[in-house]
């Protein structure tokens, strides 16, 4: 039986009753999403793979504590999250980023944020992500989440709240801070290059 | 006040637009296998009776600390009444007495 158009609800419902077709089907409808979380908050030297069945055993071991108040999603985007902050938590080496550490291609997107006042090439997009990457890397687990969600990501305050589980004030203040602190590591950066 | 047009804001805002790796949009069979077996590991836990037993468990034994503390306390708490008595009888015990 194909339960490819199954809601998801009632693949729970089958799931609770012990129905393995049922648990493929979720593992393989909700993989995706749960990718795209790990992948976004993804701590050094961790496997993807790894955490994204982490995350998947936490949501089927814990399914029956699922009381269907929010989409299914949102209850597994909160867990994914939470996962990753953890994982992001043990990571107590937080690398200071130097100038020498740095690719020729995200040296030359220093020069343009330092020289000039235009958006950054299209093609400078990668280098950008990985020197953002980079930054990100020396914050806290919270600050780089926050970071991630509302500027990568593009979520909003709101649905940051609902998938970390922090009040609104809470995520505006911490997105303040890092920003804060992203933004003095990245004028340390420019000021090695640009005195 | 800030425009986006600060270094950071324009960093960020070319990372969020840089074409993204491609995720995982399956878990490799081994991986689905480990989910699966810790899932099904978990219905034969039972868990829900082992956890309403220990809940029963953790409330009888908070009513009966409760019930102690208050019994002690009472029994403990000093009575003018008696204290002005054994005052007498003390006096009386301490005269009387060979």
């Amino acid at each position: 039986m194909d339960d490819s158009e199954t809601p998801v609800t009632e693949l729970v419902a089958r799931i609770r009753a012990g129905d393995e077709a049922a648990a493929r089907a979720l593992i393989v409808r909700l993989t995706p999403a749960v990718a795209r979380i790990v992948r976004a908050n993804l701590p050094r030297r961790t496997d993807e793979e790894d955490l994204v069945q982490t995350v998947l055993t936490k949501v089927f071991t814990h399914l029956d504590q699922f009381r269907g108040v929010v989409p299914l999603e949102h209850w597994v985007a909160r867990i994914a999250v939470n996962t990753c902050r953890h994982a992001l938590a043990k990571e107590r080496n937080r690398p200071e980023l130097r100038h020498a550490d740095l690719s020729e291609e995200q040296v030359a997107v220093l020069d343009h944020l330092a020289t000039e006042s235009s958006d950054l090439d299209p093609q400078q997009g990668i280098a950008a992500r990985d020197l953002t990457s980079q930054l990100l890397s020396g914050l806290k687990p919270e600050d780089r989440l926050v970071i991630t969600l509302l500027h990568l990501e593009g979520r909003s305050v709101e649905e940051i709240r609902d998938v970390t589980g922090w009040s609104i004030p809470l995520v505006k203040v911490r997105a303040f801070r890092a920003r804060r602190k992203m933004k003095k590591h990245l004028d340390q950066l420019l000021k090695e290059k640009h005195p | 006040m800030n425009d986006g047009k600060t270094p950071l804001d324009r960093l960020l805002r070319a990372a969020s637009r840089a074409p993204r790796e491609d995720s995982l949009t399956t878990l490799p069979f081994p991986a689905e296998a480990r989910v699966l077996a810790a899932w099904r590991s978990s219905l034969s836990e039972s868990p829900g009776w082992i956890g309403l037993w220990l809940r029963t468990g953790l409330a009888a034994a908070a009513v009966t600390l409760a019930l102690t503390l208050v019994l002690t306390w009472s029994h403990l708490r000093p009575d003018p009444e008696e204290d002005e008595y054994a005052a007498a009888n003390a006096t009386l015990y301490v005269a009387v007495a060979p």
